[in-house]
């Protein structure tokens, strides 16, 4: 697991994709918060906070897109899939792998609290836990994103699977308040975005952690199941 | 050939894939339901905000944790569409400490269910419960709450409102408190001698209802009511009658209990049966209009006053460093010099020794320090006495003067009540204050950093990745 994780990981920064993504969203991110600072606080703006979420809707999609596609294009699948390496094992290497450039992307935007450090005092709590909300929210996201890319061998294919599937998550609460009834109070159980609010604020809730945790295992598990498939299908 | 089928190897591993991850979903959707739906969640939520914005004090645990009735909170709107966090978070938190007392919060839509607020809380439909609100009910007794309690407002030198707290914590303590007490206390205002009008104090009003009070209005032409706690005079400007002056003396010497709000007059007319109720307690209400010289004890003009608070049961509660305010011409109150053993007197509001007033009637003036507002508690038999409040001014608490110069003075009049009715265990909950960390940038800052974070990082990261690129291509 950790040779494709470290495979996986090299090729990122290898090619221009982690770069491009991470700096992108520097800038795009860079001037909401340069906005956020007009307002005079040492604090992430309510703006800021649902734009970072806002921007995972295009960056996961991209960072996701080529984790099975690429292989199913190259036709490095068929030696994973008959690798001695268990498929749990293949899956959650690249998942992870696609989570650690998440996390450099999230290191790297810890330029904003360190400005606000800079020039102010910060609830440095508060900050924590959104980043903490940030960083889970990015993990369901990339396992719904890697799942969508063991679905086809088109990266756009599974970018845009990616996409839907994302916008539609993070709709969910707004989807709920209009259905309403069982089916309406399931969809607010299942609102992410709900949950990112409210790390954003400074409230960790130790079962919303095990939900989006147990959220991402799910779809992990899902893409174990799909490459399982075609192993035995392919004989 | 169907039996063919069944022994294919695709279907067998097909339903034991399906079957597979049937299982492994449904126990981690039981796991996360069992948490969700069930009372651990409410105990496993950590509010670590720095001035903890969503946890409520312990004096509020406290008081909460000794209930023994029970306490619904009911949210008047559908769970999905409520978005006050804070509030949520708050009810959350009585509902954790209350010892199975406190039960909610339940959410109605009254979309879907429109009779709900007649057939539970107002058959007459004649109290105000909209959408949105929050009742808490206890038994029969319930209080209704809305966003306008929850937030402290103050206004700036030109009048415009800011929020600047959040009192969802003392709204919800308070209610909890008045719908579980086995007797709320009534303030009785007076009228008839030309005094503020109800609706020159609707903030105050609010604000003592909040604190579980009950407000009514009262004249004296009849004796005073066996149920009166509390008698509030709002300026009057002319005097009692005699008939009145006998039923109020007769209120206070069975242990009644009055606040007394005097303006200057704009006339000169005396109060002389006000000030024989005054002398019983030695207090004295001046004809006369106080100025305050020391810089910092007023605010523009002399007239402005912002007093001196002494330390007494009223005010130790409170922190008057905070909690200042502002009196707009005041008279001052003399003690008279009558000593009485079963008499405690004591200062409120003084000026500094670099004050003056000046008698209306007479143009005199003098010098001081002066006193703008003292107590006086009369012992009459064993275990029961009278207090008065008697204050130089009542400008400070109208609608008008708080829209310019926020509501600071009614929480001395609630804290006056509280010690007129011995609510020593009272529960004063400041409100949760909204000012953020400030950012201290200058203009030259604030480009550097908008160059150093929309360009010069962007393009630096970017630019390794072009490098890194284009040399693996040409390797």
């Amino acid at each position: 697991m950790l040779a494709i994780l470290r495979r996986d990981f090299r090729s990122y920064f290898n090619s221009p994709i982690a770069y491009v993504l991470i700096g992108l969203f520097i800038c795009i991110m860079s001037l909401f918060f340069v906005d956020s600072l007009n307002a005079g606080v040492a604090n992430f703006s309510s703006n800021f906070i649902s734009s970072m979420s806002f921007m995972l809707l295009f960056i996961v999609p991209i960072l996701t897109m080529r984790s099975f596609s690429e292989d199913k294009k190259s036709g490095t699948e068929v030696l994973l899939l008959t690798s001695p390496v268990r498929l749990s094992q293949v899956v959650l290497g690249k998942y992870l792998a696609a989570t650690a450039v998440f996390l450099v992307l999230t290191a790297v935007s810890l330029v904003f609290p360190l400005v606000l450090l800079i020039y102010g005092k910060p609830d440095g709590a508060t900050l924590f836990s959104a980043y903490l909300g940030f960083i889970l929210l990015g993990m369901v996201f990339i396992s719904v994103g890697v799942f969508a890319s063991s679905l086809t061998e088109n990266q756009i294919v599974a970018a845009i699977i990616t996409f839907v599937s994302l916008f539609t998550l993070t709709s969910f609460s707004y989807i709920g308040s209009y259905v309403g009834g069982l089916v309406g109070k399931v969809l607010n159980w299942l609102a992410f975005m709900e949950k990112y609010y409210e790390f954003s604020a400074g409230i960790i809730d130790i079962t919303s952690i095990i939900f989006m945790l147990s959220f991402a295992v799910v779809f992990v598990f899902l893409t174990v199941r799909i490459l399982e498939r075609k192993r035995w299908s392919q004989g | 050939m169907k039996m063919d089928f069944f022994r294919k190897r695709s279907f067998k591993y097909g339903s034991y894939s399906v079957v597979m991850t049937v299982v492994v979903i449904a126990v981690i959707v039981m796991v996360n339901v069992i948490l969700g739906f069930s009372g651990i969640s409410k105990r496993l939520r950590f509010d670590i905000t720095r001035n903890k914005m969503f946890s409520i004090s312990q004096q509020s645990i406290d008081m909460v944790k000794s209930l023994d009735r029970d306490v619904e909170i009911f949210i008047l709107s559908s769970e999905s569409s409520y978005s006050n966090i804070m509030v949520k978070e708050v009810v959350n938190q009585y509902v954790v400490h209350g010892n199975g007392r406190v039960i909610g919060p339940r959410y109605v839509d009254l979309d879907k269910d429109p009779t709900f607020i007649s057939k539970n809380f107002d058959p007459d439909q004649v109290k105000g419960i909209n959408t949105g609100d929050i009742v808490v009910r206890s038994g029969k007794n319930m209080r209704v709450l809305n966003n306008q309690d929850f937030m402290e407002v103050s206004y700036d030198y030109y009048g415009g409102a800011q929020v600047t707290g959040l009192k969802v914590e003392q709204a919800f303590t308070s209610a909890i408190r008045s719908v579980t007490a086995e007797k709320t206390a009534t303030v009785y205002f007076v009228s008839g001698h030309g005094e503020y009008k109800s609706d020159e104090l609707s903030q105050l009003k609010t604000t003592l209802t909040l604190n579980n009070y009950n407000v009514e209005t009262l004249t004296l032409t009849s004796p005073v009511p066996g149920e009166v706690d509390v008698l509030f005079f709002p300026s009057p400007t002319s005097d009692l009658l005699g008939s009145e002056l006998e039923n109020l003396l007769a209120f206070l010497e069975r242990g009644g209990d009055a606040v007394f709000l005097f303006d200057v007059q704009s006339t000169i007319q005396q109060l002389p049966n006000f000030n024989d109720a005054f002398s019983r307690y030695s207090l004295q209400l001046n004809y006369d209009l106080v100025n305050e010289f020391s810089q910092a004890n007023y605010l523009k003009e002399n007239w402005m006053i912002r007093p001196m608070v002494y330390m007494t049961d009223v005010t130790k509660h409170l922190n008057p460093d905070q909690l200042f305010i502002y009196l707009p011409m005041s008279r001052s109150i003399g003690l008279l010099s009558e000593n009485k053993q079963n008499l405690e007197i004591s200062p409120l509001f003084g000026t500094t020794d670099n004050s003056t007033s000046v008698d209306l009637n007479t143009g005199a003036q003098r010098f001081g320090p002066f006193l703008l507002g003292a107590l006086s508690e009369l012992e009459i038999g064993l275990n029961n006495h009278s207090r008065i409040a008697l204050v130089g001014n009542c400008t400070f608490i109208t609608d008008d003067y708080i829209s310019e110069l926020g509501d600071n003075g009614s929480r001395y009049i609630v804290s006056i009540l509280n010690w007129m009715q011995e609510r020593t265990d009272e529960v004063l909950v400041p409100a949760k204050s909204l000012e953020r960390p400030p950012l201290n940038m200058t203009q030259q800052s604030r480009v550097l950093v908008f160059f150093l974070l929309t360009a010069v990082i962007p393009l630096v990261i970017i630019g390794t990745g072009l490098f890194v690129w284009i040399r693996r291509k040409n390797l």
